[in-house]
């Protein structure tokens, strides 16, 4: 749990009102979980459970998510790693790129619906909650393992409580005031269970190691998706399998025939690979498509050697 | 002769690594990061001009002699976090807003662009 304020004895209230607050608030309405909770009625997945320390919920969710994908997730080296002692918790994003760091996907979880759905597709989910209120919040990391009794109940790793049970009801209520934010950590090859393209691209594009498995298999799921196609051929240049990577380009131009970077990128692979004329003509589309952009321009001229289009 | 062998040489040095470093070229090949974090800061870009384009927007920018143009220019210029934060600024717009919303957003815009004088800001109201 964490506290983004200064005094402690107002932390201590907050955590006093929580549960008060709760209580008030299942008292007025309830929000029933989605129906694909029905089926199956209940789930638990098999994640290795991390006790945190004081305010340390971030590093051990995070530790817990990596064990699952059977990498080290030592809490003590986490927590040099995305702890911020001066607002004793640690950042969404940190935990989110600390995983991306070790080449698996944080794919964003937002929607209760998304949230069974990778339950039932055996992905732990990191949620973030609000144990308090809107405007006096008490952040809490936590992972969600499973559910029970058609999702009426939701199972936990939180805190120093290992696999508890939270209702639905509070548990959503925690989580929207989060907005909702939460995400799946997951290995080379597998993609979560409702992945839509745009969103994998945002969450594969700043992978800077053993990023290509990935974007193979990102390209596999959505094989006509130009832009995910970009991303797979860039991958491949990176990883110096240039032949691939210039058929890779050329597909993504075929898939996409307004990406000007896929063009500016195919310029230089078909020159590489000695296609000059070839070369001239995909710099000169892409600086059609894109008369704005300095990139472009300069590889225009580097690629005409001065000449221009 | 010694001498005018080191200078040719020298010369020909200078002249072979100026042809190194001055073309500050951006030219190469696009990332999928930077591709991405281009088409976000365009996004951003754009939700600041269009709040421009409004009625009460445009009336305040003649006002203060500025073009949409200069706005444009301007945004231009910006870090990425500074557009981040004057586009969370024209975000915080409710849509259909009041005039006066529209003339107090687009007059802190300005003035965060440094395209109004902060001691301007009254009259224009």
């Amino acid at each position: 749990m964490i506290r983004h304020g200064k005094g402690g004895g107002r932390q201590v209230t907050a955590l006093f009102i929580a549960p008060l607050l709760a209580l008030m608030l299942s008292a007025c309405q309830t929000l029933p979980p989605p129906q694909r909770a029905e089926t199956p009625p209940q789930l638990r997945l098999d994640v290795p459970f991390i006790a945190q320390d004081a305010y340390q919920c971030g590093p051990a969710a995070l530790g817990m998510m990596l064990q699952w994908n059977g990498l080290p997730g030592d809490k003590e080296a986490l927590v040099h790693e995305v702890w911020l002692p001066e607002r004793q918790g640690a950042l969404g994003i940190e935990l989110k790129a600390a995983g991306r760091a070790r080449g698996l996907l944080p794919y964003p979880v937002e929607t209760p619906e998304s949230l069974f759905s990778e339950i039932q597709a055996g992905h732990p989910v990191l949620v973030l909650q609000n144990l308090a209120l809107k405007h006096w919040p008490v952040w809490h990391f936590a992972v969600v393992i499973g559910y029970r009794d058609d999702g009426e109940r939701i199972v936990l790793h939180s805190g120093t409580d290992q696999a508890t049970t939270s209702h639905w009801n509070r548990f959503v209520r925690t989580w929207a005031r989060a907005d909702y934010w939460g995400f799946v950590l997951l290995p080379p090859g597998e993609l979560p269970a409702r992945v839509e393209a745009e969103p994998l691209l945002q969450a594969l594009a700043p992978m800077r190691t053993g990023a290509l498995p990935h974007w193979q298999a990102a390209v596999a799921r959505f094989p006509d998706n130009g832009r995910l196609r970009f991303g797979l051929a860039n991958a491949l240049w990176a990883a110096d399998r240039r032949e691939e990577a210039l058929a890779a380009y050329e597909r993504t131009v075929a898939l996409a025939p307004e990406l000007a970077p896929a063009w500016n990128n195919l310029a230089y692979a078909r020159r590489d690979a000695g296609d000059d004329p070839g070369a001239r003509q995909a710099v000169c589309r892409a600086r059609e498509l894109a008369p704005d952009s300095d990139n472009v321009r300069d590889s225009v001229a580097e690629i005409t050697g001065g000449d221009g289009c | 002769m010694k001498k005018q062998i080191t200078g040719v040489l020298t010369a020909f040095v200078l002249l072979f690594t100026q042809g190194l470093f001055v073309p500050a070229a951006q030219a190469a090949m696009v990332t999928t990061d930077g591709m991405v974090a281009n088409e976000q800061r365009a996004a951003m870009e754009q939700k600041v001009l269009r709040l421009m384009e409004q009625d009460a927007a445009a009336k305040v920018l003649a006002q203060n002699g500025v073009t949409p143009q200069d706005v444009q220019k301007r945004l231009g210029r910006l870090s990425n976090q500074e557009l981040q934060q004057l586009a969370t600024k024209a975000d915080q717009m409710p849509a259909g807003g009041s005039v006066l919303g529209v003339v107090l957003a687009v007059i802190l815009i300005l003035v965060l662009l440094d395209l109004l004088g902060a001691t301007d800001v009254f009259p224009a109201i």
